[in-house]
């Protein structure tokens, strides 16, 4: 008796399981889901609409139902008959596609490999990131989930990995801007024999009333000039002291000595010159004769300093133009630091010392590719690309052959496939090549279950073109093409 | 983009020094500017360097008319007509408004009268607004226009197309603009006032031709033209009988404007269709009737194709690579699955429907060639792969060409609920909105897998949630869902066309939508502007429509 009651709940679960009505449902939710999708990948962008709906557990789910619904109703006609072989083999067709992407989704591979002509690439950047940590010859490395601007960060900890690390990562910015500023270097031996100063100045006033700070610094040619307007404030050497062209307003540093000496120069050519003690930079004021009355307010004087980034959320948000993202590490005695997409740092914890980096997801390919020759074709008469391609040599472990790679002409090497994608413009022609590697272990799968669709809807609409068109007599047209199902649900 | 900053560079300075814009060879006297009743035929041919690609002259101008006029010809001036005539007196065109500022916002930000749309190049470039515009517009082409730049708006986008008209207008003035001496592919051909000792001849067949053209002696003017145009195709490295037959083909192709001639014949098959299929009559006559629309109805389906045809061959692949040629294509389509369809049901009413559907279509492209382009632009790299082109494409718009019939049949079912909701004809054609549904479901599943096969082929991505194989799921999957809903008790006969009309709308998304509303995702190279208060006011009419039938219907039947 009980063993009946069970069947019944198992009858009724596998009656609803298998449904058109359920199937007419799944599909409506799919259809709508995926076009709200498409209207936030307008909106916003391409990496939201997925997490939202593409990569999201309940858009998978609604996937998943839908591959048993469509199981069900295939078991539910057994046994089966000649006549529901085109049906079968549609959604057949439907379910191996599935399983197809779904093998694809878990095992596949999908990067970018950039070459510069001349140099030889193996390592292929996937899209998703890690925190990395090692501690001499260990590594360890976790994901970091991407999400969008406005989603609560859970914490990463560094104990999740088996580490006895207090570290944990404890804020993520989808998209972040670095910030650059500089402290004290507490070892400038380590760094660097010469010392590397930095002054920090407010420049406030001119025609638009703004005030803003400027950092300068001697340790990178980026930092040793700063363009305000048409104003230059520099960080000089004697040589370029005197070089400064007429009919710009313009301030030039110097220090030597202990003695911090600066030359402003106004539009008119008119000059300022000043030196200060090293004791009396903060604070100063220096009036160059600018329009608007400009004041530049010394703040800061750093004799050995370093540069430090910290992040914070970018300015813009969504689209191709906002930058990548950034982590933030707390760790035991006030360590903190920020990582954007690629950066590193070594720490000194708990008298241990340890290596972190927040870097892309990488795969080092079992055979190298040298960039030998990179090409653009145009449109005669214009700068439009009409075709690009790669001609490149490729080592595996055998021996090494030539290749050319291009659009619509993708390489094989073993399971990966290697695609020409893009390409970076140079000056004066691009040398750098961006392909596109691949590996996709449901590909059969997909092309299998494609071509049992496309089959299977022939044969099914075929076969009942004809059916139909011989009972057309009947006076119940539509009712006739019901028959498959009626008669194989009787 | 290099021409376009010599063009901006030429107005600059042409802003800059004020100096008037006359022909470099000045010519004797400024001619009297009268239409020519002559034939421009010969000197359309003359192969042009323009666009990315070798074109007939008359191809050339017809595209610098419709740019700058925004419709197809100035006044039944012939195009090369109309741009010799510029060049041949320059200060009468200089005050002459030919030049479309074409949208209302954007004349308003000029400070122009917010009625007027042509205004004289003197009077646009006496504007502060668009002198700004060039200086701004020469300092950021300097600098490399940075990947994935934000889309500018559309007023912004008239507002630059604008400037662009009266600087092609000077640049042909000034002979710029002219790019007629030929260089080997794929460098830029020079223009008649590039100071190279290549060229002389052309450049004196030109001066001949325009001197014959400016006094008005038209045998002189036929000589000296096909002088000139021999000139450059012996300059050509390369040019080969073919590329010749191409640009004689594309000429003859403008010519004949086939697509024109269709769709009148195509409308005058229609009013046939619908009186043939009006009322019974005898059989003979209705014979008769039925043989004289169906005459009409393929010698409209020849110059369709023909003119498809000669487009093939000029461009060197299949045209269903922008909005135009695909609106082209699927009115072709739903051509070929009424035929199908007629010859194996019989019924008139399909090529009513199939008819009125093609003209709508060939319409749209033929009276709004500023929405939908109809010049013939080289191919973005992703795209030339004429295999894949060919099967994915073709496959993908014939399944927009079945649905469309779908739809069509579909609102005449709806309408005949509201006469007859329980005659045989509703069930007839309730059925025959099924068979093109079955064409229309088979084609867009296969297209879009095909569409996953070359983006694996060439990008190693079967599937990648891109906005426009999404839509053509989704568009899939809308039919799926009537297809089902029929074995269930939810979709009835009068469900089954009601949706058939309204899931039309998601063909719309895929079809127009994603490109010009959406406008993101790979299918980049497809993306424009334009028609979107058109295409909203047909999906509104249709819903409209398909709301008020319904509620006619449910009334109607709550009342027996």
């Amino acid at each position: 008796m009980v063993q009946r009651r069970i069947l019944g709940v198992f009858d009724r679960l596998f009656f609803a399981l298998s449904s058109l009505k359920l199937a007419v449902l799944v599909i409506l939710s799919l259809a709508f889901s995926m076009g709200t999708a498409t209207v936030l990948e307008s909106l916003y962008d391409t990496p939201t609409a997925q997490y939202w709906i593409y990569r999201s557990g309940w858009f998978h789910s609604i996937l998943a139902l839908l591959g048993v619904n469509i199981l069900c109703v295939a078991l539910s006609r057994y046994p089966w008959k000649k006549k529901h072989f085109p049906f079968l083999l549609a959604h057949a067709g439907i379910l191996i596609l599935l399983i197809g992407s779904w093998m694809t989704d878990q095992w596949g591979v999908d990067g970018n490999l950039r070459v510069t002509e001349g140099e030889i690439g193996r390592v292929v950047e996937l899209d998703s990131a890690s925190w990395v940590i090692s501690e001499g010859e260990q590594t360890y490395s976790l994901p970091v989930r991407w999400l969008p601007p406005g989603v609560a960060f859970q914490a990463l900890k560094a104990r999740s990995l088996g580490l006895s690390l207090d570290l944990q990562v404890d804020r993520f910015l989808s998209h972040a801007d670095p910030i650059v500023s500089f402290i004290p270097n507490l070892e400038p031996s380590v760094s660097s024999k010469k010392s590397l100063p930095a002054l920090r100045l407010r420049m406030a006033g001119g025609p638009m009333g703004i005030s803003q700070e400027i950092w300068l610094w001697e340790g990178a040619e980026d930092w040793k000039s700063f363009q305000a307007g048409p104003a230059r404030i520099t960080w000089g050497d004697s040589a370029s002291r005197d070089s400064n062209p007429l009919g710009r307003p313009s301030v030039v540093f110097q220090f030597e000595k202990g003695i911090l000496s600066f030359i402003a120069q106004s539009s008119e050519g008119k000059k300022v010159r000043g030196r200060i003690q090293k004791n009396q930079i903060a604070g100063y004021v220096i009036h160059p004769g600018w329009k608007g009355n400009v004041t530049l307010t010394l703040e800061e004087w750093i004799p050995h300093a370093m540069a430090s980034t910290h992040y914070q959320s970018a300015r813009v948000q969504y689209g191709s133009q906002a930058p990548t993202s950034a982590i933030h590490l707390v760790g035991p005695d006030g360590v903190e630091l920020w990582l954007g997409l690629g950066d590193r740092a070594s720490l000194h914890i708990a008298g241990r010392d340890v290596d972190v980096g927040y870097f892309p997801k990488r795969i080092v390919l079992p055979f190298g590719i040298r960039l030998d020759r990179f090409t653009v074709e145009h449109d005669q008469g214009t700068l439009s690309p009409a075709s690009y391609a790669s001609r490149v040599t490729v080592w595996d472990g055998k021996g090494q052959k030539d290749v050319t790679i291009s659009m619509n002409e993708p390489l094989e090497m073993g399971v990966y496939t290697i695609y020409q994608a893009s390409y970076e413009e140079g000056d004066p022609r691009p040398v750098t090549s961006i392909f596109a590697v691949n590996q996709d272990p449901g590909r059969e799968c997909k092309y299998l279950g494609s071509f049992l669709i496309v089959l299977g809807s022939i044969l099914l609409f075929g076969v009942k073109y004809k059916r139909s068109w011989t009972s057309r007599k009947k006076r119940i047209p539509l009712s006739s093409y019901s028959s498959t199902v009626s008669e194989a649900s009787s | 983009m290099t021409s376009g900053m010599i063009r901006i560079f030429f107005i600059l300075f042409f802003i800059l020094t004020s100096s008037q814009s006359d022909f470099v060879w000045a010519l004797d006297s400024p001619s009297e500017v009268v239409q020519k009743e002559w034939s421009f035929y010969s000197i359309g041919l003359t192969p042009v360097q323009a666009g990315g690609r070798i074109k007939p002259l008359d191809s050339f101008a017809r595209e610098v008319v419709l740019f700058t006029f925004g419709s197809r010809s100035y006044h039944g001036w012939n195009a090369v007509d109309l741009i010799l005539s510029w060049i041949a007196a320059p200060q009468f065109w200089n005050s002459q408004p030919f030049i479309q500022v074409g949208r209302e916002d954007v004349r308003r930000q000029l400070g122009l009268d917010k009625k007027r749309v042509f205004y004289s190049p003197e009077e646009l470039l006496k504007n502060p607004i668009v002198v700004q515009y060039a200086e701004r517009a020469a300092g950021e082409l300097k600098g490399s226009q940075p990947p994935g730049a934000p889309r500018s708006l559309p007023r912004d986008q008239e507002l630059k197309a604008v400037f662009d008209r009266v600087s092609l207008f000077h640049s042909l003035v000034s002979g710029q603009g002219w790019l007629l001496i030929p260089k080997p592919a794929p460098q830029t051909w020079l223009s008649l006032v590039d100071g190279d000792p290549e060229g002389q001849l052309i450049r004196s067949q030109f001066v001949e031709m325009l001197k014959s053209y400016q006094s008005a002696d038209q045998q002189a003017f036929q000589r000296s033209g096909f002088l000139f145009r021999a000139a450059i195709e012996g300059e050509i490295p390369f040019y080969r009988e073919e590329s010749k037959n191409r640009v004689a083909a594309e000429t003859l192709y403008n010519y004949l404007r086939p697509f024109g001639f269709a769709w009148v014949t195509y409308l005058i098959a229609g009013f046939i269709w619908i009186f043939a299929s009006w009322k019974k009559r005898s059989a003979r006559l209705q014979a008769r009737v039925t043989q004289f629309a169906l005459g009409f109805t393929f010698l409209a389906m020849s110059a369709h194709i023909l003119g498809f045809g000669l487009r093939c061959f000029v461009a060197g692949r299949p045209p269903v690579t922008n909005m135009y040629e695909s609106v082209v294509w699927v009115s072709l389509g739903i051509m070929i699955f009424a035929n199908i369809l007629y010859f194996i049901h019989r019924q008139g009413i399909i090529f009513v429907v199939a008819t009125f559907l093609a003209v709508l279509g060939l319409i749209v492209g033929d009276v709004a060639p500023a929405v939908l382009d109809p010049s013939i632009h080289p191919l973005v790299p992703v795209l030339r792969s004429n295999y894949w082109l060919t099967i994915h494409v073709l496959t993908i718009t014939l399944g927009y060409a079945a649905f469309a019939l779908t739809m069509g049949l579909a609102n005449i079912t709806l309408f005949q609920f509201l006469r007859k909701p329980n005659s045989e004809k509703v069930l007839t054609l309730n059925q025959l909105t099924y068979r093109a549904m079955q064409f229309g479901v088979v084609l867009i599943a296969a297209g879009t897998i095909l569409g996953g096969i070359w983006a694996d082929y060439s990008w190693g991505r079967f599937w990648g949630w891109d906005p426009k194989e999404v839509w053509a799921l989704i568009t899939l999957l809308c039919y799926l869902v009537i297809l089902h809903g029929r074995y269930t008790n939810w979709v009835g006969q009068f469900g089954f066309a009601a949706w058939s009309a309204v899931s039309f709308m998601s063909v719309v998304m895929a079809w127009y939508g994603v490109n010009f509303i959406l406008g993101v995702g790979l299918h980049s190279y497809g993306f424009a502007t334009g028609g979107t208060p058109w295409v909203m006011g047909f999906v509104a009419v249709q819903l409209l429509y398909v709301l008020i039938v319904t509620g006619v219907f449910f009334k109607n039947k709550a009342s027996y």
